[in-house]
């Protein structure tokens, strides 16, 4: 489902200082809410500053990638994604009150070990942190193409077992492979030992 | 008036949130699990809060400035549980399992 916004700014690619200049600006503007030639002379003045410290990481010497990666978004998910990861979390959140407020407790703490087949590091992090913001699950590792996610009941991380976040993430990134590899559950300290030689 | 109660009850959902995250971390068994205690109903709270600070005055600039707070805590609470979570896998603390798991 290629968008044409997707194509057009693949062609010019997304210059990540401008991104970065704008939301600074909106930034500035928002907490300062003056507009005297004083305050937003301090405002020009802060946002270069940054730009300049930040160069190392966004700009396209360093990262050839990011802005190839940057023109892949799509826009329209990534806008949408927030307010999905919202719910997910309230009902997460809801899920987890149960587990603490249930006198017997049942929790039943388990590893997942899953490779993704996404590529860009943005996309992973970006699924490492919605996996951490989601209650219930903590992003342990990421090493490569595999996660090691920490889940305090089998059923909090549903979503990423059956890899529905997975699916969500690649949507918004333009990622294509995106299936979920060999997720593995593990539930006691021996296969732990096992598998980390420790 | 609708906006005053709203607020409110966000308020007070927030704050059921973070007792909930206080008495997780009391309840349970381990270092683990007591991260998803401590950190998750705490981003919740927080979020309730602030929305509940927003509108507490009515929609302005300052409700603009705590959306903000909001989106920074999303961002950085995750990188802190994931910091917190790989530090103690690096220094090979085991997790707590269920007994009576057989390995496999």
């Amino acid at each position: 489902m290629a968008s044409p916004s997707t194509t057009s700014s693949a062609r010019s690619g997304t210059p990540a200082t401008l991104l970065l200049i704008v939301f600074l600006a909106v930034l500035w503007i928002v907490f300062s809410g003056k507009l005297d030639p004083i305050h937003l002379g301090y405002g020009v003045l802060s946002i270069a500053l940054v730009v300049i410290m930040s160069r190392s990481l966004i700009g396209s010497r360093s990262d050839p990638l990011l802005n190839e990666v940057l023109a892949r978004i799509h826009w329209g998910r990534a806008l949408v994604y927030p307010f999905w990861l919202f719910g997910q979390i309230a009902l997460a959140n809801l899920a987890v009150a149960r587990l603490v407020l249930l006198p017997s407790m049942p929790i039943d703490p388990v590893l997942l070990r899953f490779k993704t087949g996404m590529k860009s590091p943005l996309a992973k992090v970006t699924l490492g942190n919605s996996i951490t913001l989601t209650p219930g699950t903590v992003t342990l590792r990421i090493k490569d193409d595999e996660f090691l996610v920490h889940a305090i009941h089998e059923d909090l991380a549903a979503g990423l077992i059956d890899g529905s976040m997975q699916r969500k993430v690649a949507g918004v990134f333009g990622e294509t492979e995106h299936e979920t590899i060999e997720c593995e559950l593990i539930r006691d300290a021996e296969t732990v030992r096992r598998e980390e030689g420790w | 008036m609708i906006l005053a109660i709203i607020s409110k009850v966000l308020l007070a959902a927030g704050c059921g949130f973070l007792i909930v995250g206080s008495l997780g971390v009391n309840r349970f068994p381990d270092f683990y699990s007591r991260t998803h205690a401590a950190t998750k109903p705490d981003t919740m709270g927080l979020i309730l809060s602030m929305l509940g600070l927003a509108l507490y005055d009515g929609i302005n600039l300052n409700s603009a400035k705590l959306l903000l707070i909001v989106i920074f805590v999303a961002i950085g609470n995750p990188a802190a549980t994931h910091a917190l979570g790989w530090a103690a896998l690096s220094s090979r603390l085991m997790p707590w399992f269920r007994k009576g798991r057989e390995p496999r």
